[in-house]
C-alpha cells in the first residue's frame, strides 16, 4: 500500500506543478488580454471624441456659412434700404421743389433768407449779386431747415445742389467763357474700362460739333470730392451765402476744366468727355456724377453698360478674381440706373450690346442728344460698319 | 518788407493772387483753440479748413499733369477722336494748376479782410502725412504769396521742428522762404507777439 502511494504522491507533485505553470500562463494571457483590452477602449474613446469633434467642426462650418449667408442678405438689405432712402429724399425734393414753385409765385408766405451780406462779401460783390447769377435767385428762395436729415446726410446734400441748380438759372458768360463755349452745352460718357467705351467715343465724335475727349476726367475726380465736401459741410465760416460759393466753386472749376484741360476747338456745338474710372462706393460715384451734372450747364450723361460675363472675360478684368470683377461691374451699373433715374431728363443708360445692334436704339440715343435729324440726314455709322462686315 | 520772387512779379503783373495768405498746419499735438486764439489775437483773419480739401486740390493739379505725361507716352494717338487719350495734346498743366488755385482762392478767401493777413488754418494734421509735400509743393509753385507755418506742440519754447522725413522733404520743398515753427510751448501772449511781429515782417 506504502509503494503503490509513493508515486503517486509524486505524481502528484509533478501534476501540481504543471497546473500551476499552466494557471501562470493563462495568468499572463488574461494579463496581456487585459492590457489589450484597455488599449482597445482608450482608441475606442479616441474614435468617439474625434466624432464628436468631428461632428462640432460641421456644425461649426454650418454656422459659418450661415452667418456669410446672414451678412450678404445683409449687405443686400443695405444696399436696398439706400436705394430706398435715395428714392425716398428724391420724392421729398420733388415735393420741395414743387412748393419752392408755389412759393415763389406768392400763394404761400415765406421765410426769406437774410443774404443782404452778400454784395458787402469778399472780392466778387457784383457778380454774385447781379440778377443773371445764381445768387439773386437763391437770395429769394426758402432757406432748408437747419438740422434737418437733408443737412445731415451726405448723398441728399449733392440732390440739394442739384435741386437748387434746377431753379437757379445759368452761370453767365462773361465770368465763365469756357462753360459758355460749347453752344448746346456738354456731355460725359461714364462707364467702365471694356465696355466698348471707345466705339461710342468714336460715334459721337463723329456728330458734326461734337468733341468728346479721352481719358482727361481723371483729374476731376479728387476736385469733385473736395467740391463734394464743401457742399456736404460747407469750408468757410460765411455760411449765409454758402450755397452760393459753392455754386460759383464748381463753376469756377468746370470753367477753367474747359478751359485748360478740354480745349474744345472754336464753334463748337457740344464738349465732353469719357471717364471710365470704377467707383467703389456710391458716395464717390455721386459726388463725380454729381459735379459734372451741376457744375457744367446743360450737362447730359450717357451711362455705357455692357454684358458684364463679356467684359469680365476682357482685357485685364480677366487677370482680376471673377466674383470681384462682376461684383464691381454690377455696382457701377446700380450706380448708372439709380443715377440716370433719378435725373431722366438729361441722363441716359444705354448698352453697347444694344446700341451696336439695333437701329432702334442708336435712334434712342441721337433723340437724347437732340440729333435725331443727323442719324437721318447721314447714313448710320454703326449701320454701315456692320454692312461692311457682312 | 518781404521779398518779392519772380512769379509774385508776375502774378501782380496779370492782377492776380497778390494778396498776403499764410497757410498754417497745424500737428496733430497743438490745441486747435490755441492757435486759432493765436492768429487772431495776432491781428490775422482766419479761414478753417480740413487737410482733406487742401490736398485734393492738389491731387487734381497732379493728376492733370500725370494724365498729360502719360498720355504722350503714345505716339501719335491723341489726334485721333477714337482714342484713348484724344485730346491729351492740348492740356494746358501750368495754366490748370494756376486757375485751380484761383477757383480755390476766391471761394476760400471772398470773406478776408483786405487790409488784414489772412490766414487758412489746417488744424488736426499729422506732420508725417506724406501729402503734405505735395500740398505745399502745389502751392509754392503757383502761388507766389502764400507763406506757410508749421506749428507742432511740446517742443519747448525754441520752436525746433521734429526732424522727421517728411519734415525734411517739406523743408526742402520750402527752399529759401521765410517759414517759421511754431510751438504751443510758448504763452498765448508770447506766441501772439512772436506772430504779429512775423506777419508784420513777412506779409
Amino acid at each position: 500500500m506504502q509503494d503503490s502511494a509513493a508515486p503517486s504522491r509524486a505524481e502528484s507533485g509533478e501534476e501540481l506543478a504543471r497546473l500551476q505553470a499552466t494557471a501562470l500562463l493563462y495568468f499572463e494571457q488574461c494579463r496581456s488580454q487585459t492590457a489589450r483590452l484597455r488599449t482597445l477602449e482608450d482608441a475606442l474613446a479616441q474614435a468617439e471624441l474625434s466624432l464628436e469633434q468631428a461632428k462640432a467642426g460641421n456644425e461649426l462650418k454650418q454656422q459659418i456659412a450661415q452667418i456669410q449667408k446672414s451678412l450678404a442678405t445683409k449687405d443686400e438689405l443695405i444696399s436696398k434700404l439706400r436705394s430706398a432712402l435715395v428714392a425716398k429724399e428724391g420724392a421729398r425734393f420733388d415735393l420741395e421743389l414743387k412748393l419752392r414753385s408755389l412759393l415763389e409765385r406768392g400763394t404761400v408766405a415765406i421765410e426769406v433768407r437774410s443774404n443782404t451780406k452778400t454784395a458787402n462779401h469778399g472780392t466778387e460783390p457784383a457778380n454774385v449779386s447781379s440778377p443773371q447769377e445764381p445768387a439773386g435767385r437763391l437770395s429769394d428762395g426758402i432757406a432748408f431747415a437747419t438740422g434737418s436729415t437733408l443737412r445731415e446726410s451726405k448723398c441728399f446734400d449733392y440732390r440739394s445742389m442739384l435741386t437748387q441748380l434746377a431753379t437757379s438759372g445759368k452761370p453767365s458768360s462773361p465770368r465763365y467763357p469756357g462753360l459758355a463755349a460749347p453752344t448746346k452745352g456738354f456731355l460725359f460718357v461714364l462707364t467702365y474700362p471694356r465696355s466698348g467705351d471707345l466705339v461710342l467715343q468714336k460715334m459721337l465724335n463723329d456728330i458734326p460739333g461734337y468733341c468728346i475727349r479721352g481719358e482727361l476726367g481723371g483729374a476731376l475726380e479728387p476736385i469733385a470730392k473736395a467740391w463734394g465736401e464743401t457742399v456736404i459741410a460747407g469750408q468757410r465760416s460765411d455760411k449765409d451765402d454758402l450755397e452760393v460759393a459753392n455754386l460759383n466753386l464748381g463753376w469756377s472749376i468746370a470753367d477753367t476744366f474747359v478751359t485748360d484741360v478740354l480745349v474744345p476747338p472754336p464753334n463748337i456745338k457740344v464738349a465732353g468727355f469719357r471717364s471710365n474710372t470704377v467707383h467703389a462706393d456710391i458716395e464717390s460715384f455721386w459726388r463725380q456724377a454729381a459735379f459734372l451734372y451741376s457744375s457744367f450747364p446743360n450737362a447730359r450723361l450717357l451711362f455705357n453698360m455692357r454684358n458684364n460675363e463679356r467684359v469680365a472675360r476682357s482685357g485685364p478684368w480677366a487677370r482680376q478674381p471673377r466674383k470681384e470683377v462682376l461684383r464691381k461691374l454690377r455696382n457701377m451699373d446700380v450706380f448708372f440706373n439709380e443715377f440716370s433715374n433719378a435725373y431722366p431728363e438729361r441722363c441716359l443708360c444705354i448698352r453697347y450690346d444694344d446700341y451696336t445692334s439695333s437701329q432702334e436704339a442708336r435712334n434712342r440715343i441721337f433723340e437724347f442728344l437732340g440729333e435725331a435729324e443727323i442719324l437721318k440726314r447721314h447714313h448710320d455709322p454703326i449701320a454701315r460698319k456692320n454692312e461692311g462686315r457682312g | 518788407m518781404r521779398s518779392c520772387t519772380r512769379l509774385a512779379k508776375e502774378q501782380m503783373q496779370l492782377g492776380k493772387l497778390v494778396e498776403p495768405i499764410l497757410l498754417v498746419v497745424s500737428d496733430t499735438s497743438v490745441d486747435p483753440s490755441w492757435i486759432q486764439t493765436a492768429l487772431v489775437h495776432a491781428g490775422s483773419t482766419v479761414v478753417s479748413v480740413s487737410l482733406d480739401f487742401l490736398c485734393n486740390f492738389a491731387e487734381g493739379a497732379r493728376r492733370v499733369d500725370m494724365i498729360s505725361k502719360t498720355a504722350s507716352q503714345y505716339e501719335g494717338g491723341t489726334g485721333e477722336p477714337g482714342h484713348a487719350w484724344y485730346g491729351a495734346d492740348q492740356v494746358a498743366v501750368k495754366s490748370f494748376r494756376q486757375h485751380l488755385l484761383m477757383a480755390f482762392e476766391s471761394y476760400l478767401l471772398r470773406q478776408a479782410n483786405e487790409r488784414q493777413p489772412t490766414t487758412i488754418l489746417c488744424p488736426g494734421c499729422s506732420l508725417d502725412d506724406d501729402r503734405l509735400v505735395g500740398l505745399v509743393t502745389w502751392m509754392k509753385d503757383t502761388w507766389a504769396t502764400v507763406r506757410v507755418v508749421f506749428a507742432t506742440g511740446g517742443q519747448g519754447k525754441t520752436g525746433d521742428p521734429d526732424q522727421t522725413n517728411v519734415l525734411g522733404d517739406i523743408l526742402l520743398a520750402m527752399q529759401n522762404s521765410s517759414e517759421v515753427w511754431l510751438t504751443d510751448g510758448m504763452s498765448l501772449d508770447e506766441a501772439t507777439g512772436f506772430l504779429a511781429n512775423w506777419l508784420k515782417e513777412t506779409l
